[in-house]
């Protein structure tokens, strides 16, 4: 889906997928956004990791939040 | 209960460790030249991907034609004459297509430049960028500057075998130094993302709404048009808005204005491993 579609609609996918399952695919498809597309960016100091790190804090904030949700208990 | 605690705290431990993990094999997969040249180069079919979908169900259906003679003459005939049909569909859109190369080419500005397909543009890049089907094996390096209908756009940040990336002016955060063609004032421009920039100038100048911008590093040609002013009655600086006069997600061709030698030969170890025995 990372390679036909927009980053953002992916990214809404990769959402969903993370509250129905521990997703660790989700931090790969940050890895492979950055090996793909990764230019360097100043919000960085120029390196372009800003999808590996997104996707790993997102990752583990939904992770962190499901100990929170009713759905999960 | 304390069995409970003692399985949450490992997992939570086992949770932080792979975290860890993956943040270090992350930067370590990036950050490596050669593994994201393998990457393109595995990505530059499925970006190159133009066939009809059609063609390849037909093919697909070919490999499965019946043992009895005629059914499969029939069948044969059958996709060789949706082949045709298809073919003939393409026509009108590859003599569009040579149309505008051959613009593009004519209208080139530089002589030492390379005319780029667009690969994916910035609706499905994340970072503002484009990649494009020209890397280091036809003459292109870290840094040139790339156009769009002769608009500097913006340079190349990546360069691989056969595909480069090119970074817009327009990324955020991205800063440029950009004039004012009637004041010639100098002023930083810093990108918003998607065509957009953002400067702010002292309130004592004058500057209007369509003013042009050039860019002052690369050449004395329209960079973008001055959109929109705004000013507070309070505030010492009035904030500029402009934006590039390029529409980015239908740009199809760029053109890489290339420095030094062309082409210029680049060996690396992946393309040593691929080449083919001759």
């Amino acid at each position: 889906m990372v390679m036909f579609v927009s980053w953002w609609a992916a990214g809404l996918v990769a959402l969903v997928l993370l509250f129905r399952y521990r997703a660790y695919e989700v931090v790969l498809w940050g890895i492979v956004i950055d090996m793909l597309y990764g230019a360097p960016i100043p919000i960085l100091g120029g390196i372009p990791l800003l999808f590996t790190v997104g996707s790993l804090v997102t990752f583990l904030a939904v992770e962190y939040s499901k100990r929170f949700l009713v759905f999960y208990t | 209960m304390k069995s409970f605690q003692r399985k949450r705290s490992r997992s939570v431990r086992v949770l932080i460790i792979s975290a860890i993990l993956a943040l270090v094999g992350g930067t370590v997969i990036v950050a490596s030249p050669d593994v994201r040249d393998a990457a393109h180069r595995a990505m530059l079919p499925v970006w190159n991907l133009s066939i009809p979908s059609e063609r390849i169900a037909g093919n697909v259906i070919a490999l499965f034609r019946t043992r009895a003679s005629l059914e499969r003459d029939i069948e044969a005939l059958r996709n060789e004459v949706k082949q045709l049909q298809l073919e003939t569909l393409e026509l009108p859109i590859l003599r569009a297509e040579n149309e505008r190369l051959q613009e593009l080419w004519r209208r080139r500005v530089y002589e030492n430049s390379l005319l780029g397909r667009v690969l994916a543009r910035p609706n499905v890049t994340p970072y503002d960028t484009f990649v494009i089907d020209v890397g280091g094996r036809d003459g292109v390096g870290a840094g040139d500057i790339v156009l769009v209908e002769q608009v500097a756009v913006g340079r190349i940040s990546s360069v691989f075998a056969k595909t480069s990336i090119a970074q817009l002016f327009s990324a955020p955060g991205v800063e440029t130094n950009v004039s004012i063609a009637t004041s010639s004032l100098s002023l930083t421009a810093t990108g918003l993302g998607a065509g957009n920039f953002i400067a702010e100038v002292p309130r004592g100048i004058d500057i209007r709404e369509g003013d042009t911008v050039v860019l002052m590093d690369v050449s004395e040609r329209l960079f973008a048009v001055v959109e929109r002013v705004e000013a507070e009655a309070s505030d010492p600086f009035q904030t500029i808005r402009f934006q590039l006069p390029v529409t980015m997600s239908k740009v199809d061709f760029v053109e890489v204005v290339v420095d030094g030698v062309y082409p210029i030969r680049v060996e690396t170890e992946v393309d040593a491993a691929l080449e083919p025995d001759i």
